[in-house]
């Protein structure tokens, strides 16, 4: 199913997208990108301001989050944090350099900084609609 | 549509809030009326956004306290001076917030209220209750 064909209520269906950057014009494009493409998105500016909205809805299907994010929880911990409370939500990881041997299981994607928003629409579709699938 | 052409879909809003919980139901509303938000999570964020000259700003909404350099009002007349055009809406209260909130919707794109901002506070006021449970 391409763009072209989808309606609010599908994309509805698929959840919410929570975005965490702490650099803001950078988290205001990856936003701008997927509202764009139909999606709802929630923009969280650290790791801290994540949990917060983890734990308080439960609409969120995605979270894409930088990996390196000042205060005390980076994208790694927050990865982490996701993967102990909420095992089914998907997360993908951007970062500014090579990612160790632990993100293939705190991650369902990691992209390498930097990362055209486009591509990170492309793969947050292909994470959501293989969810749904 | 490019983000260009998204920029000049409908005016936009500048939200600048340090409690995601409040900022999140507050941008969910202004969007709902029809509004283009941009967030920021403290004055300095929101002083980066207004730098940029392909980001339009028609009206600033901030909280009274914020993280960062300038507060509330120290970041109005900071827009004041440099983005004198826009419209400034200062909330130091959810219950205000959402009441102003409100009173944009109504002159906004939509001319319509999506639902009663008292549902915006209240929604605030559950966030933050439940937040000070798991604390």
């Amino acid at each position: 199913m391409n763009a072209a064909t989808r309606t609010d209520a599908h994309l509805d269906a698929f959840g919410t997208v929570l975005v965490v950057e702490d650099e803001v014009l950078i988290r205001l494009d990856f936003a701008d990108h997927l509202r764009l493409a139909g999606y709802k998105v929630i923009e969280a500016s650290s790791g801290d301001e994540a949990i917060t909205v983890l734990r308080s809805i439960d609409t969120i299907s995605l979270v894409i989050s930088d990996v390196r994010m000042p205060g005390t929880t980076d994208g790694m911990a927050l990865a982490a944090w996701i993967r102990s409370q909420m095992p089914n939500m998907k997360i993908i990881l951007v970062s500014g350099e090579l990612l160790s041997a632990s993100v293939p299981a705190l991650a369902d994607f990691a992209f390498r900084k930097p990362v055209h928003p486009v591509m990170l629409v492309r793969k947050a579709t292909e994470l959501l609609e293989d969810e749904e699938s | 549509m490019s983000i260009e052409a998204a920029n000049s879909a409908g005016p936009t809003v500048l939200l600048v809030a340090d409690d995601v919980l409040v900022r999140m139901p507050i941008a969910a509303y202004l969007r709902d009326c029809g509004y283009r938000v941009v967030e920021a999570a403290s004055s300095d964020e929101a002083v980066m956004l207004l730098k940029q000259k392909d980001v339009t700003v028609d009206a600033l909404f901030t909280d009274t306290e914020l993280k960062g350099n300038l507060d509330g009002f120290a970041l109005a007349q900071w827009v004041r001076q440099n983005r004198p055009k826009a419209q400034i809406v200062m909330a130091g209260t959810p219950g205000r917030a959402a009441a102003e909130a409100g009173r944009l919707c109504e002159e906004g794109p939509m001319l319509a209220k999506p639902y009663e901002p008292q549902l915006v506070e209240t929604r605030i006021r559950q966030l933050l209750a439940a937040r000070t449970r798991w604390n």
